[in-house]
């Protein structure tokens, strides 16, 4: 197990070192100037072309590619992302405002969305073949299917707009005020739990019918066990095993659908602050946020691989 | 003569394999839905020309903002233009873009995974923990980094969704060839003295289509998506060719007065979105049933 533990560590670290790469090479391949990651616009106007050169020495952008791939990621480590273009704050600054409204929406979403997908499924899996299982299935078709753009748009237009029930738009912590907070937390939370919910039930329920198939459920079955347990102890625990692995992919699903759901809400986090930052050309910005979504990936999957050892301890030996 | 007929009665019936593909294809009837709904939407693109009663793209700032009417079947938009047309036309962008898109991502993962899994060693190791990295972006970040990179237009945001989604055919089809590169026959073809090139195309990469056949259906519904997303949120293809993603984005602004600028383009990328993960189901099933539930 620890030599597993180990292997693992070092392939994340391998990963996070060629994202950090890809992401060096990115911004390189970005059309414009990389003075722009330090200065502003206007402020590159105003120099002449020595002072340029010598801002360039000092930054570091006349040296060969390799060192200042190194000094670049020597800086982040000291926590220096560079200056945002558009309002020339520090990037660290930006990000340390966004992210946590996206983890605190992201976390709610991912907890319900897997809770309810997992349940769906294993009902249908229960109850193969009857309505309940249709209506769920169809409902869970739904949920990997519908632009979540849209349905944000339609429940913003129903529940906002028509009936009043819920806030359109933006975002205030629970400490601030905790009542208005959950009423602005309730259509995020919907949109950006659907998707995960949608995956999550169809896969459960595929993973439930081949569990329900084994010799030990029958074996369970014949031992003379109620429904109830033999659901409990012998199908759930068995089937959970293989969905473990995809909750790492939800993270990734959450993540991305911030960049969307917070759009569309207005809602100050680090998804919008990406959107930003992209139409912006607001490239350290763009960077910072993109490698650290790719190690918060990174990092999710490493933890899900090394529960999954745990719950299978044939995994760490294959 | 019958008698003789009964004696042969217990022997299975020989049923073609594209005869089993065929019943296992249309035995749901989601499926042909699925496909009926695809076929509309192909219709549509293809013939957009002559379906669309108006010019998708003429203002007409005096018939702004219409209600649904005889003339307008489903009104007009905020300049004016027949928002029928647009749709139509509409259809045309979804149905290219996800297609190219695919194809793309297919193209270039294949290529990857099957180089990765024949030649192994470093140019494998390399090649796919380049794939990992690429795969611990989220989908749309990476999407929206390449696009910032290329910038706007039809042709750069095939190449972004392309590029985002190629990692997981690379991965598929390494693993694939992995096992099936073990087989006597790619043995045999090297010892006639193939080149590499000849053995991974005419050899391998047969023997490992079906699921990249089933992942491209599956993907088709992700990748519509994905372009909508992205036209929505304004990096797509440049105005004023209809998109419905950036349909729906610009009816928002007017979700009180005219809702249903904004609800009709996006229902129609549910329905084609539905459609296609109904139709790469069912071409799951019939091609490949142990992938069933695991794509």
């Amino acid at each position: 197990m620890t030599a597993y533990i180990i292997r693992r560590l070092f392939q994340a670290f391998i990963i996070v070192v060629l994202v950090t790469m890809l992401v060096f090479i990115a911004m390189r391949l970005m059309p414009g100037d990389p003075l722009l990651f330090y200065l502003s616009q206007d402020n590159l106007t105003m120099f002449s072309e020595e002072k340029l050169q010598a801002l360039r020495h000092e930054y570091g952008l006349d040296k060969p590619i390799i060192l200042q791939y190194t000094d670049w990621i020597s800086r982040m480590f000291q926590g220096d992302f560079g200056i945002s273009i558009s309002n020339r704050r520090p990037v660290l600054y930006e990000i340390s405002k966004t992210l946590p409204v996206t983890l605190y929406l992201g976390v709610i979403s991912f907890v319900i969305g897997n809770i309810l997908g997992i349940g769906a499924g294993i009902i249908c899996a229960v109850r193969r073949g009857k309505v309940i299982d249709f209506i769920v299935t169809t409902m869970a078709n739904f949920g990997i299917t519908v632009p979540v753009f849209w349905l944000a748009i339609v429940m913003i237009y129903v529940f906002g707009l028509k009936l009043g029930w819920l806030p359109t738009h933006g975002f205030v912590w629970p400490t601030v005020n905790p009542w208005l907070s959950f009423k602005q937390s309730i259509l995020p939370v919907i949109c950006l739990a659907i998707g995960p919910l949608g995956g999550m039930a169809r896969q459960t329920r595929s993973v439930m019918l081949e569990v329900v198939r084994q010799d030990y459920v029958r074996t369970a079955y014949a031992k003379g066990l109620t429904e109830n347990d033999v659901i409990r102890r012998h199908v759930i625990k068995n089937g959970f095993i293989p969905l473990a692995i995809l909750l790492g992919m939800g993270v990734t699903g959450i993540l991305g659908g911030s960049v969307i759901v917070e759009t569309v809400f207005n809602i100050a986090g680090m998804g919008r602050l990406a959107v930003n930052a992209v139409m912006g050309l607001d490239y350290p910005v763009t960077q910072a946020i993109t490698l650290i979504s790719a190690v918060m990936v990174v990092l999710s999957n490493l933890i899900v691989d090394i529960s999954y050892a745990w719950l299978d301890p044939r995994v760490a030996y294959s | 003569m019958t008698e003789d007929r009964n004696s042969f009665a217990e022997a299975p019936p020989r049923v073609s394999i594209w005869k089993h593909y065929y019943h296992a294809f249309f035995s749901r009837k989601i499926v042909v839905v699925g496909l009926v709904l695809i076929l509309i939407n192909i219709i549509a693109a293809i013939f957009a020309p002559w379906l669309a009663p108006y010019d998708p793209n003429l203002p007409d700032p005096e018939n702004a903002m219409l209600p649904p009417s005889w003339k307008h079947p489903l009104g007009t938009d905020t300049i004016g233009r027949d928002y029928l047309s647009r749709m139509i036309y509409g259809a045309r962008t979804s149905i290219t873009i996800g297609l190219a898109a695919v194809g793309v991502a297919a193209a270039l993962g294949v290529t990857l995974g099957l180089v990765a899994g024949y030649f192994g060693g470093w140019t494998g190791t390399i090649i796919m923990r380049v794939i990992d990295a690429l795969m611990a972006f989220p989908m749309i970040m990476l999407i929206l980094l390449i696009a910032a990179i290329l910038g706007q237009g039809m042709l750069n945001i095939i190449v972004s969704l392309g590029v985002g989604m190629m990692a997981s055919y690379a991965r598929m089809v390494y693993g694939q060839v992995i096992s099936v590169k073990q087989n006597e026959y790619v043995t045999a073809a090297r010892v006639i003295g193939a080149s590499p090139g000849r053995i991974m195309f005419y050899h391998v990469l047969p023997n490992c289509l079906a699921p990249v056949i089933v992942m491209m259906s599956l993907a088709l519904g992700g990748a519509i998506l994905a372009e909508a997303g992205l036209s929505f949120l304004g990096i797509g293809i440049n105005p004023p060719t209809p998109a419905w993603g950036a349909m729906v984005n610009m009816g928002y602004k007017y979700l009180l007065s005219d809702p249903l600028l904004s609800i009709v383009p996006g229902f129609a990328i549910m329905i084609l979105v539905f459609a296609f993960n109904m139709v790469g189901d069912g071409l799951r099933d019939a091609l490949d049933p142990r992938l069933r539930g695991t794509l």
